[in-house]
């Protein structure tokens, strides 16, 4: 009996070690720190922070590639911002959208003027935006992303300080949007103790 | 016998007061310190000065100029009608700058209040959240009600970390 419920333990353990070591999935579990979420008014602000293992890891380079691709996203620091409108089941850029200018407006915000109201602060140190993509669905999801980078001060290629994200989004209107990926979250992500 | 009987009563009385307070949970609070202490309502107008700023100058500049050009004999008449014209319009557009930047700064902050003083209600306990505002609706509180600095640490905090 003991070795029966040994054996139906162990595929189960073995599960839950590799989902750990897995960086996708330790990095988009809400109780690792690495992802939060912010209501406010109408919209969902979803902040995900990306580290380099998160990154290669959904990239899936070739091997001989990944050290040169860690190389690159040394000093940087990734993260995904996706919107959305709870029990809205289009792109947030159609919720209540009044007209074609209005919806181009929008869509012009996120292309080319969000990253203005977008900064980091690291430390004393505020980081703006380095590099930035605007993902747009084309309304075939329910939620729009940005992808944002913020370069790290000089020398510094790994944070070792928590990292407080800011964003005015003037579409919705909804105040200011901050997070906090905490210090001890950024120390406890696998891939930087295994250094 | 009969003093068992009475503090069988007192202690009824006074478990059914406890009670009866515990399920009217009231608070009060200073909707106008609340406002002007939340912290993104600090930075909005912070983010907003700068653009006022620029066209406060603009409209100062351009009555300098027509104090300047007025006190002046040889400045035709009609040069002085289309500078006064464009410093009405300078003026009128700061005017109208400010006054949708407030609107803007009081909707935005309002959004978000709301939706927290409700959290702080729920997480408290409270059957009613009074907001005093200085127009007569609460015209006297003690201490003991007062929530106003409590529920500010809150908000802040929640703004600060991410609700």
């Amino acid at each position: 009996m003991k070795k029966g419920i040994s054996l139906l333990l162990l595929p189960l353990l073995l599960t839950a070690c590799r989902q750990e070591k897995d960086p996708v999935r330790y990095a988009e579990d809400p109780e690792h720190g690495l992802r939060k979420t912010v209501v406010a008014g109408n919209a969902q602000y979803v902040v995900q922070y990306k580290p380099a293992a998160y990154i290669l890891s959904k990239e899936a380079p070739d091997p001989a590639e990944a050290e040169k691709r860690r190389g690159q996203l040394e000093g940087m620091l990734w993260f995904n911002i996706a919107i959305s409108v709870p029990g809205f089941n289009q792109s947030p850029l159609r919720y209540q959208v009044s007209s074609l200018d209005e919806y181009t407006a929008r869509q012009h915000y996120y292309l080319d003027e969000a990253p203005r109201d977008i900064y980091l602060l690291y430390g004393n140190d505020t980081l703006y935006v380095n590099s930035y993509w605007f993902e747009n669905n084309q309304n075939l999801a329910a939620h729009e992303t940005m992808i944002v980078g913020f370069k790290l001060p000089e020398g510094v290629k790994k944070p070792d300080r928590s990292l407080c994200f800011s964003f005015y989004d003037r579409v919705f209107r909804n105040g200011i949007i901050k997070t906090v990926i905490s210090k001890e979250d950024l120390e406890s992500i696998p891939e930087l103790n295994e250094k | 016998m009969l003093f068992t009987v009475i503090a069988c009563l007192i202690t009824a009385a006074a478990v059914l007061w406890i009670g009866e307070r515990k399920q009217k949970k009231i608070a009060v609070v200073d909707a106008i310190k609340l406002f002007n202490n939340y912290k993104m309502k600090k930075e909005l107008e912070a983010r907003s000065a700068g653009r006022l700023e620029y066209v406060a100058h603009v409209a100062d500049s351009l009555k300098k100029e027509l104090t300047a050009k007025s006190q002046m004999k040889d400045v035709p008449k009609a040069e002085l009608e289309t500078l006064y014209r464009t410093f009405s319009q300078a003026q009128a557009g700061l005017e109208q700058e400010y006054q949708q930047s407030n609107q803007s700064i009081n909707e935005q902050v309002w959004k978000r209040l709301n939706t927290l003083i409700d959290e702080y209600g729920k997480a408290k306990g409270y059957r009613l959240i009074i907001g005093a505002n200085g127009m007569g609706s609460v015209l006297y509180n003690d201490d003991y009600y007062d929530q106003t600095q409590a529920l500010t640490d809150f908000v802040n905090k929640k703004y600060e970390e991410g609700n």
